[in-house]
Formats: structure tokens, C-alpha cells, sequence
């Protein structure tokens, strides 16, 4: 879903996050965010994972320390 | 909307994880690891890493990683998972060191030093079948009948257990094990749930198929104890939600416990060809069940496995509490002394045990794999360390060893009041352990009563009277240490006196059978240990034999003792083994090894013959990464020298695994046996039961560990020349077995160190080379990718410097407020759309 009025300042948050669309395409994140799915079944949030690629984006920003 | 519905993972994988390098092709010793740490799939940047392994407790790691705002969010409501993997350079590919759920976190800031910082507590992944699969057992310890189950007793929501049950026949049903394969409509699911009453516990899932032959003896134990939790929910499925919606499915599936789950089938199968009888207590009818090593000997019967169930019935000992699943089976393991150790890094070893897949191994393409995550193992202190578990001299940097002396008894003692004839006051019994003591006081007994030296009666030496000093306390003076004995021992004494009703329950052995040589080997062992006289003069030693000491034999066949007295003396023997090499502790660091694994022996080799090496049991292994280094500090118990190896005999273990394990074996003159009266040791000869020097016992060590971590044993003997005190240099063939370099005398031959080039051309003069010999093989991200059917994201440019799409949280960007405990990064479903996808009936 996107929004051209997002204020794109605040992504890296949990209500925000940016995801290269390469990571989107091939089908790598997980497809669900179900809690029965997450804790019962062990599979991976997809919800968290956006999050955990947006703070990765954000580490690895122009003002960040790290790199890719 | 949110929807469950099942998983079901893989045991096994048949790919090949990476190229294992060969030898010699990076000796420089120059490395550089690769590590990577994933959240929830995702590979982040990490600042430092520390995991951490402990014997008889779950891993547990720490990750600090560069602080965000957002991050400490991430544990609210939710435990996310961790993955970390190492790059093997020895067998290939990235594999796992430590697979857990984050659950906490820590943010520190400091203006000061101009530093942030946001940390991650890890537990392993099975912690939540400490922490969360809870079982209510009120009124589970009554054993004068049935147990009810009351819905408002249930505080916790915890799983209620066996309901028409009582504790101790939940257990002696427990120890029949698993035998056979259940199929579609005999399996404990929800899809015969119309059937729950005559489905059968003592079967194996047909998911477990594949591991049939690894779930004898003690670990199918475990599963029957699930089966029957499971089929109990099965049973009461409309008040069993919790149990048939959650923790079946994620033991068996999510965590995949049993699949990942091993014994030692070379000891194991012998437990479960040598079940005994045992009289139901509820039901008249009688069954076979395994009788655990610490309980057994060959020459009782009955006795052993009735020891067996009230010893664990009544130690384990719920009543009212909740506790959880890992923790009822811990103390069951405990009472039988025995460990279910969990690995940080999996063996990834054949599914069949007698297959063997290692490095170079022509056999392991296409040969389906299994992760050993769990073993249930039984505590062998005192034994061939596994190869994995040899630190080699270049292999660590420093070490420090500790000796305290002052708390080492010289004797132990427990007191038991002993039932006697009705009407009679019971009479007190003192058993004293070890060996000597009980000589001295059988000495002082012939000495009081006017009798003769060859009168000797190992009974005599359960007097409370008779302080005198045992031969080796003539250094030291008597230090006795009171012990209490387990509760079963001592119920048992009371039980068993000689005029109760249930008399001595001693059996006669048939001369062919392998539990009459097993009996004859232990007592020649004994003999030509205990029943000996020695005459030290000056630089004298005279060793004659004593034939009338054996009548001091705890295990001598023809000895007048009780078969419960038996079991008794050989468990003190045991416990004083333990406390009297308990007093050396060591730590040893040095560069990352990612192979050694606690709860196994292990060895410390020092170059020089002018430095001790050690052989101890391995208690911790801690790794740490930083931006300055990778280390490894290891704990060592039990730590005897090289020296001590050579001048002592080893404490011995229960009589059923020297026997298991052929640490005692000999040459047996089979004519002579044939002709001999029952109970003459004499055509048992050239009895071993040392490490070293022991052939018989190292071939099936080599199996012991094979079996469940994809690598041999090591003797002693094979790591050091004993006559000169220097140590072998090593090879390593693609059994997974290590050999010495010697001359044909067996003098250690020392190889070239350097090439022209600089580089060490033989491992054994590397930290690379070092590895690589002892290296074994850990499960790897392709594994559990396939098994798992989980995708990792890697921090790859290419993927990572593409547009980025927005996504935005539909519930947290509205005017939606979620509850205290739902997580920011879950969807929820409503209580009736889980019933109706259970579709519980």
C-alpha cells in the first residue's frame, strides 16, 4: 500500500517501513503474520521482517555507520 | 484474516551444505569467519555476539546490534526468532551455532562516551517447553487411585495429565517405551479422535518413522510419556484445546523436538533387548519394561525394575504444581542419571545410525541427513572423549586448573534402619563406600569375633561399630562424608529385609547367557582390582592375589548379600568416584571452536611432556565475538592428568554400561566355562576395564558417538605416548576416527612443521589444521531451509539498494489501540475462528 503523502521521514518505524522492491519480487519474506502461524508453526512474521528490512535500510543509510 | 493451519516439517535433508576443504590448504593460520546473525529472517549488522553452553541447561545467547528506535518494540507480545550461523571452512557451508527467540533487551545511551547501544537476551528455541507448556498435576502423586481433573484447580490453563492415572503407572507405562510404528488410523492426532480410546501409546507416530531405530531404551521413554499426554488430550478434547491447538503441534512440528531427537542407539538397544518383568499395580496384567542402567546389574531380577519405578515415581514427586513438559522429563533423567543435553550446534548426521556420512565421506550425497538437537545420553563422566572434544595444543592459549583437596572425603556413609522379623526393632545398617573402607571394617569384624583373616563376609561391613581406618586413609585420616541416598534406595531397604515378604530376589544365571559372562567379567575385574594384597617396601612393590577378599565383591556372583544391597554399595562406589575426582576444575580459552560440546568428556593436549595434559569432563562452552576477536572458553570438571590416567584405575561406571559399552571384556576359555561350577571366575581371563590399552571398549565407543555427532572416539593413548610423555601427531581418515603417527614400536614421529612456503603442511602443527581434525559436522542453513521451509534474507547490496516500496501497518496507522500483551507485528484471530479451525468435535 502506498501513499504519496506519506511522510517517508518516519519509515523505519513500526507502522512504517520501506522494502526494496527486489526483496518483494522474488518472494523471500515470509506471507503471513498470523500469531498461531508465528508462534505454533515457528514461521517468521512478515510484518517483523518488513520492519527488521526498513532498520536495515535505515543502518545502512547515507548517515549510518554501517554499509551493505 | 489471520488463519492457522498445519505444518509439518522435515527430519531429514539429502543435499550436500558445502565442499568440505581438504587438508593442508589453509595452514597459514590466518582466518577470517563469517557470521551472521538473522532476526526473524532478516540478516542484520552486528556489534558483538556471545553464546553460551552449559551441561544439563539450554543455550542462551546475547546480540548486540546497532540501536534503533522501534527495536526494543519487538519483544512486546511476541519472542522473535534468532538464527545464527558461522561459515565452516572444514566441511562447507554456513551452519548453525545458535538457534533461539529473543526475550530481552536492553538500551543503553551515554552522552558521555558518545555511545548507544540495544542488546538481545536469546534463549534456545526449546525454552518454551520450559517456560510454557505447562501441565496442572493436582493430585497426580496419589497413588491409591484416580485423579480427577477439576476445570477451577486449572489455574495457569496448564495441559491436565492422565486422568484415570496415577503417577506411578504413568510411569511404569512410560518405561515400556516404544516399539512399531503406528499408521493413519492408529496415530494419536485429531483425526481419530473417535478412536481415542483404544489408540495405543507404546507406538511411534508414522511421522517418526524414519527414526524408529533411534527412539530405543531411554528415549522412547520420553515419547511414550508424550503419547500419553497426547492421547489423554485426545480423550477430554473439548477441555484439552490448549494441548491439541498449540503444544502438540509445536512440539512436534514448529520446534520439531523429536524429530531432532537421538539416543545412543549402541546402548539404548541393549536396554530395550534386556526388558524385565514387572507387575502392574492397577492392572493384574503383567509387562515388560526398560530398566535403566543405574538399576541394573545382572544378578537381580525383579527387584530392578520395581527399584526402577519407585524411584522415579516417588522422586519425581509433582503434587498440585504446575511444571512443565521439559522439566517432568529432566527429573525423570535425573533419577536415572541421565542427561537430555541440547545442542547449540546440531549433529547433522546420517538418519539411519548404522550409516556414517562425514567429511570426504564417498557415501553422503543423496543419503538423508538428520539434526541431532537433543541426546538423551547417560552420564559417562568417566570415558572416551568424543573427537570433537580434543583440544589440540594449538587450539587454545591459556588454561587454568584448580585443585581443592580439603572437601574430598576419604569414605562415604548412608544409614538405613533395615525391617526385621515382626516384632523386632528394624536394625540400622551403615553402607560405606569405597572398596578399602569396607575391607578395614570387615578386618576389625574378624578381629572382634575371634575369627580368621579368610573369613571375610561382606555383610560384617554393614555394622554401625568398628571405626577403623581404611588402607588409603592411612595418609590423610578418616574424612567420611554422611550421604543421604535417594529416597527409592532407601524405601527398597525397608521393602526388602530378610523377612519380609518380598525376600531376596536373587537369580540364578544360566552359564550361557551373556548376563552370567557379563556377571563372571565384572567379578574377575573386581577380583584382580580389590582382592589383592600389596607389600610396599622402599622401591618394593609385591601384588599377591587374596581369594578370600572376594567375598567382599558387591557384584560377586556366590557372595552372601541382598540383591538391594547390591544396587546400594555399587551406587556408593559410584557417587565416591565422582566426589573424589570432582575437587580439579579447569577453564581453558583460545580461538573460536565451534565443534566441542558440553556434557562429554574431554581432552586437553599441552605439547611439552614437561606440562600436564588433562582428560575431564567438558561443563561450558562459551564463544564470544567482537570487532577485536573470536574466542572460546571452555569449563572442565573432573580433570584428571595424563599421569593420573596411567597410575589409576577410573571410577567405574554402573555395572549395566561397562557391560553396554564393553569396558570390561576379556578372553573367555569356553571349555573350561562349559565344565567350571557356577561362580568360578577362573576361565575369565586378561579382564580390561581401563581406557587405555582397551581395543574392545574404543571400537564401541567409536560407535557411541558416531551414532549421534558424526565423530569418533579418542583414547588416551592415541593423543599421547605414554612411556615418554610427548604427544602424538594426528591424522584423520573419512571414517570421522583420528590416528597417531608412530613408528612401529608406537614412539610418536615427529613431522615436518613447515613448508618451503612457510606454511604448515600437516594439521597438526596448525589452529586451521587443529580444527580440521577435530572438526564434526553441524547442521547448516541449506538444512534447515529445506527441512524448515524457511527463507533467510541476506544483507545483500544488490537485493538491498533496489527501490523500496512503502509498506504501511494498517492496524498501527489507524485509530486502532492494541491491547497489552498483542505485539505490534502479529495478527490475531477471534477465539471462535481457532475453535473452528481445530475443528475439534
Amino acid at each position: 500500500m502506498t501513499k504519496e503523502s506519506l511522510d517517508l521521514s518516519y519509515a523505519g518505524t513500526p507502522s512504517l517501513s520501506q522494502i526494496p522492491v527486489a526483496l518483494r519480487s522474488v518472494g523471500v519474506m515470509s506471507t503471513t503474520s498470523s500469531a498461531l502461524e508465528c508462534f505454533v508453526n515457528q514461521r517468521f512474521s512478515e510484518k517483523l521482517q518488513a520492519f527488521m528490512v526498513s532498520y536495515n535500510l535505515m543502518a545502512a543509510g547515507d548517515k549510518a555507520v554501517y554499509s551493505l | 484474516m489471520a488463519t492457522f493451519s498445519s505444518f509439518s516439517s522435515d527430519i531429514s535433508y539429502t543435499g550436500v551444505s558445502g565442499t568440505a576443504v581438504g587438508s593442508s590448504v589453509n595452514n597459514t593460520d590466518h582466518v577470517s569467519y563469517s557470521i551472521k546473525v538473522y532476526i526473524e529472517g532478516v540478516q542484520v549488522h552486528w556489534v558483538s555476539i556471545s553464546i553460551s553452553q552449559r551441561y544439563q541447561a539450554l543455550p542462551t545467547a546475547t546480540v548486540s546490534i546497532p540501536p534503533s528506535s522501534g527495536l526494543m518494540d519487538i519483544t512486546r507480545g511476541y519472542e522473535p526468532k534468532i538464527h545464527i550461523f558461522f561459515e565452516d571452512v572444514n566441511q562447507g557451508g554456513m551452519r548453525l551455532l545458535f538457534w533461539g527467540n529473543i526475550s530481552a533487551s536492553s538500551y543503553n545511551k551515554s552522552r558521555a562516551s558518545g555511545s548507544s547501544s540495544i542488546s538481545f537476551s536469546c534463549v534456545h528455541k526449546n525454552q518454551v517447553l520450559r517456560d510454557s507448556l505447562t501441565l496442572d498435576f493436582a493430585g497426580w502423586a496419589n497413588s491409591t487411585g484416580a485423579t480427577s481433573i477439576d476445570g477451577t484447580a486449572n489455574t495457569g490453563g496448564a495441559a491436565p495429565p492422565q486422568s484415570s492415572y496415577n503417577s506411578k503407572t504413568m510411569i511404569s507405562d512410560s518405561l515400556k517405551g516404544v516399539s512399531g510404528v503406528s499408521d493413519a488410523s492408529t496415530s494419536i492426532t485429531l483425526d481419530n479422535v473417535s478412536k481415542a480410546h483404544d489408540l495405543d501409546y507404546t507406538k511411534i507416530d508414522k511421522t517418526l518413522a524414519d527414526l524408529e531405530p533411534r527412539f530405543t531404551g531411554m528415549p522412547g521413554v520420553i515419547l511414550n510419556l508424550w503419547n500419553q499426554l497426547k492421547l489423554n488430550a485426545l480423550r477430554n478434547p473439548k477441555i484439552s484445546i490448549v494441548v491439541l491447538t498449540a503444544w502438540m503441534p509445536l512440539l512436534e512440528e514448529g520446534l520439531s523436538f523429536f524429530k531432532r531427537m537421538s539416543g545412543h542407539p549402541v546402548v539404548e538397544d541393549k536396554l530395550t533387548e534386556g526388558m524385565s518383568e514387572y507387575c502392574h499395580s492397577v492392572s493384574p496384567k503383567e509387562s515388560k519394561i526398560i530398566t535403566p542402567p543405574y538399576f541394573r546389574m545382572p544378578l537381580i531380577s525383579a527387584v530392578q525394575s520395581e527399584a526402577a519405578v519407585t524411584a522415579i515415581a516417588e522422586s519425581v514427586g509433582f503434587s498440585g504444581e504446575l511444571t512443565g513438559f521439559l522439566s517432568l522429563v529432566e527429573s525423570i533423567l535425573e533419577v536415572c542419571k541421565y542427561d537430555m543435553q541440547t545442542l547449540a550446534s546440531p549433529a547433522e548426521v546420517a538418519t539411519n545410525p548404522s550409516l556414517y556420512v562425514g567429511i570426504g565421506s564417498p557415501n553422503s550425497k543423496g543419503v538423508p541427513k538428520m539434526a541431532v538437537e537433543t541426546i538423551v545420553k547417560p552420564r559417562v563422566p568417566f570415558y572416551y572423549s568424543p573427537v570433537c572434544n580434543v583440544v589440540l595444543p594449538r587450539m587454545f592459549s591459556d588454561i587454568s586448573v584448580q585443585q581443592d583437596e580439603r572437601g574430598t572425603p576419604t569414605r562415604l556413609i548412608s544409614a538405613y534402619k533395615i525391617a526385621g522379623a515382626p516384632g523386632v526393632d528394624p536394625v540400622a545398617a551403615m553402607f560405606k563406600g569405597p572398596a578399602s573402607v569396607r575391607e578395614a571394617v570387615a578386618y576389625n569384624s574378624n578381629f572382634v569375633n575371634g575369627r580368621t583373616d579368610y573369613e571375610f563376609k561382606l555383610l560384617d561391613t554393614l555394622t554401625t561399630s568398628f571405626p577403623i581406618m581404611g588402607k588409603y586413609e592411612q595418609g590423610r585420616g578418616i574424612r567420611p562424608l554422611q550421604m543421604v541416598m535417594p529416597l527409592w534406595l532407601s524405601m527398597l531397604c525397608q521393602s526388602k529385609g530378610v523377612n519380609s515378604k518380598n525376600g531376596p530376589q536373587e537369580v540364578t544365571l544360566g552359564k550361557s547367557s551373556l548376563d552370567y559372562r557379563t556377571a563372571m567379567m565384572l567379578t574377575a575385574a573386581w577380583n584382580d582390582r580389590y582382592a589383592i594384597d600389596t607389600e610396599m617396601a622402599d622401591w618394593k612393590l609385591v601384588v599377591s592375589p587374596n581369594k578370600y577378599k572376594r567375598q567382599l565383591n558387591p557384584c560377586g556372583v556366590g557372595v552372601e548379600v541382598e540383591p538391594y544391597q547390591r544396587l546400594l554399595l555399587t551406587s556408593l562406589d559410584y557417587e565416591y568416584g565422582q566426589l573424589y575426582f570432582e575437587s580439579r576444575t579447569a577453564v581453558v580459552s583460545g580461538p573460536f571452536n565451534p565443534y566441542i560440546i558440553p556434557g562429554y568428556p574431554m581432552d586437553v593436549i599441552d605439547e611439552s611432556p614437561s606440562n600436564p595434559s588433562f582428560h575431564g569432563l567438558c561443563t561450558s562452552v562459551d564463544h564470544s565475538f567482537t570487532s577485536s576477536g573470536i574466542s572460546t572458553t571452555i569449563g572442565m570438571s573432573h580433570a584428571m592428568t595424563y599421569a593420573e590416567l596411567t597410575n589409576y584405575y577410573q571410577p567405574a561406571l554402573p555395572p549395566f554400561l561397562m557391560s553396554a559399552l564393553s569396558l570390561v571384556n576379556g578372553k573367555v576359555d569356553e571349555e573350561y566355562l562349559a565344565s567350571s561350577v557356577y561362580g568360578n571366575v577362573e576361565p575369565f581371563s586378561n579382564v580390561k576395564t581401563t581406557l587405555i590399552n582397551n581395543p574392545e571398549a574404543k571400537k564401541s565407543a567409536d560407535l557411541f558417538y558416531r551414532q549421534a555427532l558424526g565423530v569418533g572416539a579418542v583414547s588416551p593413548d592415541q593423543l599421547v605416548h605414554f612411556g615418554s610423555g610427548r604427544p602424538y601427531a594426528l591424522v584423520r581418515d573419512v571414517e570421522g576416527l583420528i590416528s597417531s603417527v608412530s613408528d612401529n614400536s608406537g614412539t610418536p614421529i615427529e613431522l615436518d612443521r613447515h613448508d618451503a612456503n612457510g606454511r604448515h603442511p600437516h594439521d597438526y602443527y596448525s589452529y586451521v589444521g587443529n580444527l580440521r581434525l577435530v572438526s564434526r559436522p553441524i547442521e547448516s542453513m541449506d538444512a534447515i531451509k529445506v527441512k524448515f521451509r524457511l527463507n533467510f534474507i541476506d544483507l545483500d547490496p544488490q537485493t538491498y539498494l533496489t527501490t523500496p516500496s512503502v509498506y504501511l501497518n494498517p492496524q498501527l496507522s489507524s485509530g486502532y489501540y492494541l491491547e497489552p500483551g498483542a505485539s505490534l507485528f502479529l495478527d490475531y484471530m477471534e477465539v471462535r475462528d481457532v475453535l473452528s479451525a481445530a475443528k475439534i468435535k
